[in-house]
């Protein structure tokens, strides 16, 4: 009972972590320019396959291949804004649709390059350390590190530079930031970059947390809409606590009852937030 | 007051159709009537999604749980040695009018809180529900078959020919009646919601109860689409039901025939399953799914009005041809 306890603890906080970097992504998107971006899970699987190709079939050395990953799913990020989505700003619908298809687009793309079978990939750092009479892998530690370290810089980043406060300015009045002389088209597009990069590096820790199989983007996708709303849509510390919420409620579901019902009980929350209080717990 | 006139003049496309269909099955083999049966299916699909998604605004993610939820439900009582042990096999002209009001009961209890909450909102949460009761159907195994699902279910008719004419049957009747909501007051009112609501709010309307007229429109045509559809396969399962696919195909189908227009998504249903079809010798898996990717996406991109945009627009460009001059109250 301690050990699932414990096994829970670690497990939850990893998933947490990571949930909390996809999440921040698809919400700055949706402060700055109102619109969802579908797509944003696929970069997580883009970026796991690309991090386990670099390292894994063509042997390039671990810190270049992160690096390599991270800069293909930012540039995939921006290139859905310039390509497919800046011509549709003001019609959500369309962008709702369109990215929907890119995700597909992508997950064929993935299952073209790399076929359906599922891959292992290394873990970035080996060993294991005992903590609290558990054992826990070095590479989940690693994982909550590095995602704690990115999340702490999305908040310095946008608390106190000048373009993170362009991008809360939107998020709060767009029309006002405009007058202010903001220029939205150049925010969305380093918001964009950034959500990619974000998703890029959860996805070459998914990928050693789990493995990578062409579905992997189902659960996170669902998952950080769930993650958003619970939280508030465009509400980066609602976000932060949302995705605890939920990435505990499924570790616990996943380890105490039933894996099959893994993400039911979060999807509920959702349902019950936005019935009670539709803005979500942070939204303004 | 409706012109009877032009009312009656704008039924001649539809004679047109309907004799173009029964000829159908006298001029072209078995197998390209099966393909026009699941194009017929996939244009009532899309027509239920359009009913609701393109009219009001409100893009529904979760139109697979209305289909799915009415193909189980009916599957589920009319199947052979299920469901023990009750052990009740009801005969199809029972379970099929219990999966339609499942689809709309369901839908009533889920979808109807989530249409208080708007734009993307209630997408995410109808993609929630949608996950949801997959993941249900699939832990009910005992009830539901789980993974596999159920298989060897009743049919209503056998042959391709019979089930063309039902099919066929249903899918005008279903686009009869969608039309002439459509162009009612009531059609009018719903396209304003997706404008912009508070606009229709403030005159006066209650957007929900429209929003809710509309809605439950469309569980009814995913219902019937639903069960017609489970019992013309003979089989029912979550991989079918509840895809990322199925999902695709109906809201492309609706996008590429044009959103908000009920005639588009008919036409929209039959491209997407002949083109998927006739790619099916040319490419294999996963690129065959990827070329149809690709072209969705660029008909969005492109025309996000969709074909109906565009014969639209010719239609209006040659109009205005002949008078002489540009009719802009021609032109949506």
């Amino acid at each position: 009972m301690l050990a699932l306890a414990q096994s829970i603890a670690i497990n939850g906080a990893l998933l947490s972590g990571l949930y909390a970097l996809i999440s921040l992504g698809f919400t700055m998107i949706y402060g700055v320019g109102r619109v969802l971006n579908l797509a944003h899970a696929a970069y997580v699987m883009l970026g796991g396959y690309v991090y386990f190709y670099c390292l894994q079939v063509v042997g390039i050395p671990e810190p270049l291949s992160m690096l390599i990953a991270i800069a293909v799913c930012a540039g995939a990020s921006l290139a859905t804004y310039v390509g497919l989505v800046r011509r549709y700003m003001s019609n959500p619908t369309i962008v709702f649709v369109s990215t929907f298809i890119l995700a597909l687009v992508i997950n064929y793309l993935v299952v073209l390059i790399w076929g359906m079978e599922t891959k292992n990939v290394w873990p970035v750092v080996a060993g294991v350390t005992q903590f609290m009479g558990q054992t826990i892998s070095n590479n989940l530690l690693c994982t909550l590190i590095v995602s704690w370290v990115c999340i702490s810089g999305v908040l310095l980043f946008v608390r106190k530079t000048h373009m993170g406060r362009a991008m809360r300015a939107l998020a709060m009045d767009r029309k006002g930031a405009i007058v202010s002389g903001i220029n939205p088209d150049r925010v969305n597009l380093l918001t964009w970059t950034i959500a990619g990069a974000l998703a890029g590096i959860a996805g070459i820790f998914f990928g050693s947390y789990t493995y990578l199989v062409p579905s992997m983007w189902h659960m996170p996708m669902v998952m950080s809409f769930a993650i958003v709303i619970i939280g508030g849509l465009g509400s980066i510390e609602g976000t932060l606590i949302a995705s605890h919420i939920v990435g505990y409620m499924q570790t616990t579901t996943t380890l105490a009852i039933d894996e099959r019902l893994r993400g039911v009980f979060a999807l509920i929350i959702m349902i019950i937030v936005l019935v009670v209080r539709p803005k979500g717990l942070f939204g303004k | 007051m409706v012109n009877w006139i032009t009312s009656v003049k704008s039924f001649r496309w539809w004679l047109v159709a309907i004799v173009v269909m029964m000829v159908l099955p006298f001029i072209v083999p078995p197998s390209f009537l099966r393909i026009c049966i699941m194009a017929n299916f996939m244009a009532i699909f899309a027509m239920s999604w359009d009913m609701m998604s393109g009219y009001t605004g409100y893009v529904s993610f979760g139109h697979p749980f209305l289909i799915g939820l009415a193909g189980y439900v009916s599957a589920m009582l009319s199947h052979q040695g299920g469901f023990q042990p009750p052990h009740i096999v009801l005969p199809l002209y029972v379970t099929m009018p219990l999966g339609i009001a499942a689809a709309v009961g369901g839908g009533m209890l889920f979808f109807l809180p989530s249409m208080r909450v708007r734009g993307p909102y209630f997408s995410l949460i109808s993609l929630a529900f949608l996950m949801i009761l997959s993941r249900i159907m699939i832990a009910a195994g005992a009830m539901t078959g789980g993974d596999r699902g159920l298989t060897s279910l009743p049919y209503l008719v056998t042959g391709a020919v019979n089930n063309y004419w039902l099919s066929t049957g249903i899918m005008f009747a279903v686009a009869i009646g969608l039309w002439l909501v459509a162009r009612s007051d009531v059609g009018h009112v719903l396209k304003a919601i997706r404008m912009d609501e508070d606009v229709v709010e403030s005159s006066g309307l209650s957007t929900y109860r429209f929003k809710r007229f509309a809605f439950i429109l469309s569980a009814i045509t995913a219902g019937i689409g639903g069960v017609f559809y489970t019992h013309y396969m003979g089989s029912i399962s979550p991989a079918g039901a509840f895809d990322y696919i199925f999902l695709l195909n109906i809201i492309v189908s609706t996008v590429v025939g044009g959103m908000g227009t009920i005639l588009g998504p008919i036409f929209g249903g039959y491209f997407i399953t002949f083109f998927t079809e006739s790619t099916r010798t040319l490419l294999e898996g996963a690129w065959r799914f990827m070329a149809y990717s690709l072209v969705a996406l660029a008909i969005v991109y492109f025309r996000p009005g969709g074909f109906y945009g565009i014969v639209h627009d010719i239609a209006a460009w040659f109009r205005a041809k002949r008078r002489g001059g540009l009719q802009y109250d021609q032109v949506t």
